[in-house]
């Protein structure tokens, strides 16, 4: 299947491998191989994050809370897409986190925006098989993500019963589509807080979960439990 | 007097050298050859520099509150000499202000280096009529972080200092010096919302380019 790119005049010279796909909107930049996704610049849009649950605790953050204005990076971020939006193909990113305590997980936050195409994705929550996105845990479908460029809104899974995680173990969230976004491109943003330390990722393009090595920096997330 | 400050590690030493093989892969331009997105960063840690006891800041965007990510590694724009292997001279200059009436004694700039003389310049100019005017001082830095690190800085030292007002706008320019340099002024993780006014010289003198937003990420001190 071919990865449709930005072409770019300089970036011809400097991609290489870089081909030009019709319908991408302006400003959006794919790197090699698509996996990545970029605005050129941001919007300035500001959307505030949701307010947690009294008494809610984090599991897991890499988002950068000190910066209210700079919650994750507005401007790139992991490719997710459906088969049918206009990247021809699908990517649908998913990120290791290691529990931090016993917990019950009541809601994890995403920030993922959309590119273009229909505006929903699915969060997903997985047990650890192997170093993969094993057991579906939870699943909960978002619609009216931001705009790519904006920040700090996020997308919130929430389940009030919650989902018992153990300390030290592995899990993974994923961001993926449905038959409800067979056009969804969307880009899960990637933190600020830590540019050296990687998370184990995954991707689906279509044929199940497989390895897509150390996340540096890793897309941002955060996982909020009792 | 001019200080040359660089702060570089073997750990970025190894990656520019790995690099120069491939000088530019990895990085992507957007269409007009002036943004540059890596697809991951290295994972390499270089050290922010260690400001003068007393230093205070006058203007800074470095995420201090994070040390491992005082800016984003991997997003940002190409600073470049006309026989670069970009094609084209890109030089920015990003905009600030002091509140008060101050004496500049450092410049710090996230700069990256992707190809090339391994070698930018840091200026500081007046502004006249919202572009770059009179140069106020010029700091050469050489020995760049490569692509993708963090959080190393191009820093620009002098000790006798400049002096600025408060309040009245200034510039932080990038430039090169040699014409093959290629490097990568990233973008700031603090702030997604707010942009700085921008300038860019293509060869032609600087000319206002709107609000960058994030902003270029750099810091300015003084006393």
């Amino acid at each position: 299947m071919i990865v449709k790119v930005l072409a770019v005049t300089a970036a011809a010279l400097v991609g290489g491998n870089t081909a030009m796909a019709s319908g991408i909107p302006a400003g959006i930049i794919l790197s090699k191989g698509g996996s990545v996704t970029s605005i050129a610049h941001g919007t300035g849009i500001y959307m505030p994050p949701p307010r947690h649950d009294d008494g809610a605790r984090v599991i897991f953050s890499n988002m950068a809370t000190r910066y209210t204005d700079g919650l994750y990076f507005c401007c790139s971020g992991a490719t997710v897409s459906a088969s049918g939006s206009i990247l021809n193909s699908q990517s649908w990113p998913a990120m290791q986190f290691t529990a931090s305590a016993n917990a019950v997980v009541t809601e994890f936050d995403v920030a993922v925006q959309l590119v273009t195409g229909t505006n929903e994705v699915d969060l997903n929550l997985y047990a650890d098989d192997n170093g993969l996105p094993g057991s579906l845990l939870d699943s909960v479908k978002v619609t009216g993500l931001p705009g790519t460029g904006s920040c700090c809104s996020l997308a919130v899974a929430k389940d009030k019963k919650g989902i018992p995680v153990t300390a030290g173990a592995h899990y993974w969230v994923a961001v993926t589509t449905d038959a409800s976004g067979t056009d969804t491109f969307a880009n899960w943003a990637f933190n600020t807080t830590d540019q050296l330390d990687a998370l184990p990722s995954a991707v689906n393009k279509g044929s199940g979960w497989v390895t897509n090595g150390g996340a540096v920096p890793a897309a941002s997330f955060a996982v909020y439990g009792k | 007097m001019i200080t040359k400050t660089i702060l570089v590690l073997a750990a970025a030493t190894f990656l520019a050298n790995s690099s120069m093989a491939a000088p530019i892969d990895g990085i992507t331009l957007s269409e007009d050859g002036r943004t540059a997105v890596f697809s991951e960063s290295s994972g390499y840690l270089t050290t922010p520099p260690v400001h003068e006891a007393g230093t205070k800041t006058l203007f800074s965007n470095i995420g201090t509150k994070y040390p491992k990510g005082e800016y984003f590694c991997c997003f940002g724009d190409t600073i470049s000499g006309p026989d670069s292997v970009v094609g084209s001279q890109n030089w920015a200059a990003a905009q600030f202000a002091s509140a008060d009436d101050a004496i500049v004694t450092e410049i710090d700039v996230a700069a990256e280096w992707a190809g090339g003389t391994n070698e930018i310049t840091i200026n500081l100019y007046a502004d006249k009529g919202g572009v770059p005017g009179k140069l106020l001082k010029t700091f050469k830095a050489t020995g760049l972080e490569g692509v993708s690190t963090c959080c190393a800085f191009a820093v620009g030292k002098d000790k006798t200092g400049i002096a600025i007002k408060g309040g009245r706008p200034y510039w932080v320019a990038l430039t090169t010096g040699d014409p093959d340099t290629f490097a990568i002024w990233v973008d700031n993780s603090t702030d997604q919302i707010h942009g700085l006014p921008l300038a860019g010289n293509t060869g032609t003198g600087w000319l206002a380019a709107g609000y960058q937003i994030p902003q270029l990420s750099f810091g300015v001190f003084g006393k």
